[in-house]
């Protein structure tokens, strides 16, 4: 049978039927776990930033046309939600939050033993780099959007979101050559 | 070859999408740019690397608290709609041209009523608020069933409100609602079905239709408001029905652990 599409379900939800949320909720959590963990580094912000955006989705449903993609529009809010957490933490930037980031993976590290240390090595290295090649990372990688709609997410072209998302491939490179370099010290 | 071109290669390469010309194309390429496809090993291996980073499951916390607010958020709209329908009647009874037609008819009933009060013997009075009783009784069923028919789920809504206001259920009144909580295609519905049936829960029929409803949801919000339900009327017969719920494959989580809460408080 074949299931009821996205932008049907969402667009029932804006007339109304919020209950129709739960399906959209059940379809993508895992996935928004997915982008805000590979993020923060922190298993509860991601749970609460998950919150927020099926809240925020809730608020903003009349805003829903149902002209583009589901998940665009949807991870457009991801975005916006996580730029708020960061500038709510009233940190000077990212890169800060990037150094709590550490502390929590290294805790985290004692709860997943098994983790591989080139994983470790490789989440250090993610966390090092810029917020938006990170996004674009993951985005890409992760959470199987095309280019084009990376692009529309972004407000860019397809052919620079490429181009970031080689450059972001690039020095995620070389920040974990330097972290391979510096542990074998 | 411009910029975009060969990142479009290289991305589609590390993410094996490249048949032979383009990959043809792409060491060509590189060659004339003086390197080789496996410069782009470290790249590739990375790659392959992010691919296989684990990442935890999400806490059933997760799910827990986005069905509460779901919960929370419809309660509110519902709230919102039914002060809007009130607000919307009054309105609609003090505007300009209705309200004096109201007042005059109202001034007729009452000493229509009067007059029948002063002129009838008492115990024909009595006979006839019974008959009237009666006969408002069996309208509201007719009201209420035709409603039930309609195709707006706010009409439905509305049909067991009255019912569930009325405070007394005929027979058929009960039949059909047990069929609009097992056969109503809309979840809300059949959740309003549930707190309906609750009100008359004193009935057996009652009790024995919400257990052996149970089973036969699809919607895990609409099994979530029978097993609270159950529990709030302290039916200990409702205890295998959670029992099979909690070992059945398809039920959702939240159904499985309110089932087992369920079970400590009725056993």
């Amino acid at each position: 049978m074949e299931s009821i599409s996205d932008n049907t379900i969402m667009l029932k939800v804006k007339s109304g039927d919020l209950n129709k949320l739960g399906i959209l909720f059940e379809r993508y959590n895992r996935m928004l776990f997915g982008f805000f963990y590979r993020i923060t580094s922190n298993r509860e912000l991601s749970e609460d930033l998950v919150q927020n955006l099926f809240i925020r989705i809730m608020k903003y449903r009349k805003n829903f046309r149902g002209e583009g993609k589901f998940s665009t529009w949807m991870y457009t809010i991801a975005r916006n939600i996580l730029a708020d957490h960061f500038k709510q933490t009233k940190r000077k930037g990212f890169n800060i939050e990037i150094t709590d980031a550490h502390e929590l993976i290294n805790d985290e590290s004692i709860e997943f033993e098994l983790e591989e240390e080139k994983h470790q090595l490789l989440k250090k290295a993610m966390n090092c780099l810029e917020k938006e090649k990170l996004e674009l990372l993951i985005l890409s990688r992760y959470q199987g959007l095309k280019y084009r709609e990376i692009a529309e997410i972004m407000n860019s072209s397809e052919g620079a979101i490429r181009v970031k998302i080689f450059r972001a491939l690039n020095d995620l490179r070389e920040h974990y050559l330097k972290l391979e370099k510096s542990e074998a010290l | 070859m411009n910029k975009d071109k060969l990142y479009e290669l290289i991305l589609d390469y590390l993410d094996d999408n490249l048949d032979s010309s383009q990959l043809g194309l792409l060491k060509s390429e590189l060659k004339n740019m003086g390197h080789n496809i496996n410069d782009l090993s470290a790249l590739q291996k990375l790659v392959d690397e992010m691919d296989t980073m684990p990442i935890p499951e999400p806490s059933e916390q997760m799910s827990k608290s986005f069905y509460a607010m779901l919960e929370q958020q419809s309660n509110e709209q519902e709230e919102v709609e039914l002060v809007d329908r009130i607000t919307e009647f009054i309105r609609s009874i003090f505007q300009a041209s209705h309200f004096p037609r109201l007042a005059y008819a109202s001034i007729i009933l009452f000493i229509g009523w009067g007059i029948g009060f002063w002129f009838t013997p008492q115990s024909a009075v009595e006979n006839q608020i019974n008959q009237m009783s009666q006969e408002m009784q069996s309208m509201r069923e007719v009201v209420m069933v035709a409603m039930m028919d309609k195709p707006l789920a706010s009409d439905r809504l509305k049909a067991l409100q009255m019912t569930r206001e009325s405070g007394n259920a005929t027979e058929s009144i009960i039949q059909t609602l047990l069929s609009t909580l097992n056969n109503d295609p809309d979840a809300n519905v059949r959740m309003a079905a549930v707190e309906t049936l609750l009100a008359f829960a004193n009935q057996d029929v009652v009790r024995s239709g919400l257990k052996e409803s149970v089973l036969q949801q699809n919607s895990p919000l609409v099994q979530l408001t029978l097993v609270d339900g159950l529990i709030a009327i302290q039916d200990k017969a409702a205890i295998p029905v959670f029992e099979r719920l909690i070992s059945s494959n398809n039920a959702h989580q939240l159904v499985k652990d309110r089932s087992r809460e369920g079970i400590n408080k009725l056993i």
